[in-house]
């Protein structure tokens, strides 16, 4: 009887967890339906409907010049920034981790305009550029001409906003390239010392080795995160400055009040995303897989 | 024991969940009417507060909700395929075409003694197929803004505009931006020539377009992106000396110490065939499927009284159916707009507006920034939606 009442009870609360595991999928699976796969189903029908089901929608968005324009910048804004990102998370996590006394002060300085709101950095960012901004009144002082660092259309603005992407998201690719390197074993190191290597040798054939899963992680990421770009160029020169897929589409949905137009643009921007993602998600597994053949 | 206590929790919270679902979809209360206005939040309060009357003489509690006039449209659509909790919204002169169709007639509503208190213009903009679907609730046009400091004499015509850009380039700017405020910018050239939207390729509108384009070279960098919030900063900087705005820039530059001392308004330069300017501002509507539509009828008669015009115009600064004061400072603020209310011009309300002027906008942005022939701008962007979108002819500005 004792036997039977133990395994009663172990049957009920395996059974309590089997039905709270059951809720821990369904609930996710219907929030992911809701939220997600339901909007970006009706968005696809949206992009295909022009009073019934048609393409007509796509073909105004390759009639019109600032799609083409914008569709440019949508490869190359991300493309830059990353670069930037990369060079100046590299440069700052590496001076981070060799110093001997690390400095909370710098870290802070070096993580703080990814802490800052984003709309604060970019109006801030704005001020800085302006025609009679502080970045030209300073250019003044210093006997130097002003430059159109907004200037609609100009491949000035496009470096701009570059730079200004770069600046606030290079903290997030510094604190995953701090990670990778942290886990660097010494013993490398002075491996390498012992053996003659000088510092440019160890950071070539240590250093970056070591580091490339990390630094694959972070350009996969931060590319993906940057083809989205929307907030950086809408601030800084409004949709028609440098315009990419996410302010064409806000500007063809919110000025011209043409949501099926601006789905379709929306469709495009979800499948670039997504082929360049996947993209760079099996180009990352190749390369893990490489990897561990090679080791 | 954990996973039960989970499990009774997430069952337990079930039955609160839906509720606070179903309090969604249920009804306003009673004595509440809401209205949805295209005005930033702090405007929303002092709007509240200019209700008061309203609110005591009726017993009601009016709520007032801050949106864009685009988000409000939205609402009104989704309002108009299902049941919905807007009485009242505003909506952008603009888009009346497409908005009646969502809309409550109101010929019962306003009085025949109401209608002096607004220009027959105005009235006529807001009455599709011989039915008023609106009524004006602010109405604005532009004037030109020019800093007086550096331009002591603004200029007065076409030619001495250009002459202006000319000695100045740079510090004449227009709002180039794809949207509906590069309309309110160019129209007036375009009708001052003798042209039109619905007719893009009549002479008058050519003329016009030449004009802009002798303009463009000149014009201040940012007018291919400028709207009216960036180029009002560019003028508060001293970037740009000469902008069309509404009447919302003067009390911007004057809150800044900028105005008058800095800028003044003054009338927008006459064309050859006078002047003109673009009526835009909001009008209410009483959606289809409002909740309370006697209570928000009742409303617009209480607005449309010339008491409350006078507290309107008093209490939140808005124009509409009340000059300032001759000799008050604000008299000598909005002076270009008092100068201007003779020649106010509306838009066409139709159905198929939006598409007309996002193709119209199209051609100026190809003339001003694209060095595009204004003939060939117009034929390969305008005339098919100037085909399609059959509009009848505003008349030629009229006194508010």
């Amino acid at each position: 009887m004792r036997l039977c009442g133990i395994r009663s009870r172990f049957t009920t609360v395996n059974a309590a967890s089997k039905r709270l595991r059951t809720v821990f999928v369904v609930v996710p699976c219907i929030f992911m339906i809701a939220m997600l796969l339901l909007p970006a189903l009706n968005g696809l029908l949206l992009s295909f409907d022009h009073h019934g089901p048609s393409l007509a929608n796509y073909r105004i968005l390759f009639d019109d010049s600032m799609f083409w324009r914008a569709l440019g910048n949508n490869l190359l804004v991300p493309f830059g920034s990353v670069i930037v990102e990369f060079v100046l998370g590299l440069a700052l996590a590496l001076m981070l981790t060799a110093r001997r006394s690390r400095s909370a002060l710098i870290e802070t300085a070096a993580i703080l305009p990814f802490a800052i709101p984003e709309i604060v950095i970019l109006t801030l960012a704005r001020y800085i550029f302006l025609p009679r901004g502080y970045l030209n009144g300073a250019l003044a002082m210093a006997g130097m001409h002003a430059l159109p660092w907004l200037s609609p259309r100009s491949p000035l603005a496009t470096f701009t906003v570059i730079l200004v992407d770069a600046w606030h998201v290079t903290p997030v690719v510094m604190l995953m390239l701090m990670a990778g390197l942290q886990t660097i074993p010494d013993e490398l190191y002075e491996a390498a010392r012992l053996d003659g290597a000088g510092t440019f040798a160890t950071f070539w054939f240590v250093t970056i080795p070591m580091l490339m899963p990390a630094i694959v992680g972070a350009l996969i990421l931060r590319g993906i995160d940057a083809l989205r770009i929307f907030s950086t160029v809408l601030v800084l020169t409004g949709p028609e400055g440098v315009p990419v897929l996410s302010t064409y589409s806000y500007s063809l949905w919110d000025d011209a009040q043409k949501p099926h137009e601006a789905m379709a643009a929306s469709m495009i921007l979800a499948l670039m995303v997504t082929m360049i993602g996947v993209g760079g998600l099996l180009a990352a597994r190749r390369f893990s897989r490489d990897d561990g053949a090679r080791a | 024991m954990k996973a039960m206590r989970a499990v009774h929790l997430l069952c337990r919270s079930t039955p609160l969940l839906l509720i606070l679902l179903a309090g969604c979809q249920g009804s306003p209360p009673p004595d509440q009417l809401n209205i949805a206005l295209a005005v930033f939040p702090d405007e929303a309060a002092r709007y509240g507060s200019f209700v008061s009357d309203f609110e005591s003489q009726h017993h009601v509690h009016v709520k007032v909700l801050a949106q864009t006039y685009s988000d409000i449209l939205q609402a009104m659509r989704v309002q108009a395929g299902s049941h919905g909790a807007l009485d009242l919204v505003e909506l952008d002169l603009a888009t009346l075409g497409e908005a009646h169709g969502y809309a409550q007639p109101l010929d019962a509503v306003v009085s025949p003694s109401a209608r002096p208190l607004f220009s027959k213009e105005a009235w006529d903009a807001a009455t599709i197929d011989r039915r008023l679907y609106f009524v004006p609730h602010r109405l604005m046009w532009q004037a030109m803004i020019y800093n007086h400091v550096e331009v002591p004499n603004p200029p007065a015509t076409w030619n001495e505009l250009e002459r202006f850009a000319r000695d100045h380039p740079g510090k004449l700017a227009l709002k180039g931006a794809r949207y509906e405020g590069a309309i309110c910018d160019v129209m007036p050239f375009i009708w001052t020539a003798g042209g039109n939207e619905c007719t893009p390729d009549a002479p008058g509108s050519i003329r016009a377009l030449d004009f802009l384009q002798q303009l463009a070279p000149n014009l201040n960098d940012e007018s291919a992106v400028f709207r009216e919030m960036s180029v009002l900063e560019a003028q508060a900087r001293g970037s740009v000396w000469i902008h069309f705005n509404w009447p919302f820039a003067m009390g911007y530059l004057h809150a800044k110490g900028l105005a008058p001392n800095v800028n003044l308004s003054a009338a927008i330069p006459a064309g050859p065939d006078g002047r003109a300017t673009a009526l835009g501002g909001g009008y209410l509507a009483i959606p289809n499927s409002a909740p309370h539509p006697k209570l928000a009828a009742e409303f617009i008669q209480y607005l449309l009284t010339a008491d409350t015009q006078a507290k309107l115009s008093r209490e939140l600064g808005w124009y509409g159916s009340v000059p300032p004061a001759p000799g008050s400072e604000d008299a000598q603020l909005y002076a270009g707009y008092t100068a201007m209310r003779p020649y106010v011009r509306a838009r066409p309300t139709v159905d198929c507006y939006s598409d007309l002027s996002d193709q119209w906008r199209r051609a100026i942005r190809a003339v001003l920034f694209d060095d595009a022939v204004p003939t060939s701008a117009i034929a390969s962007n305008v005339l098919n939606a100037a085909d399609r979108c059959v509009c009848a002819e505003s008349a030629p500005g009229s006194q508010l």
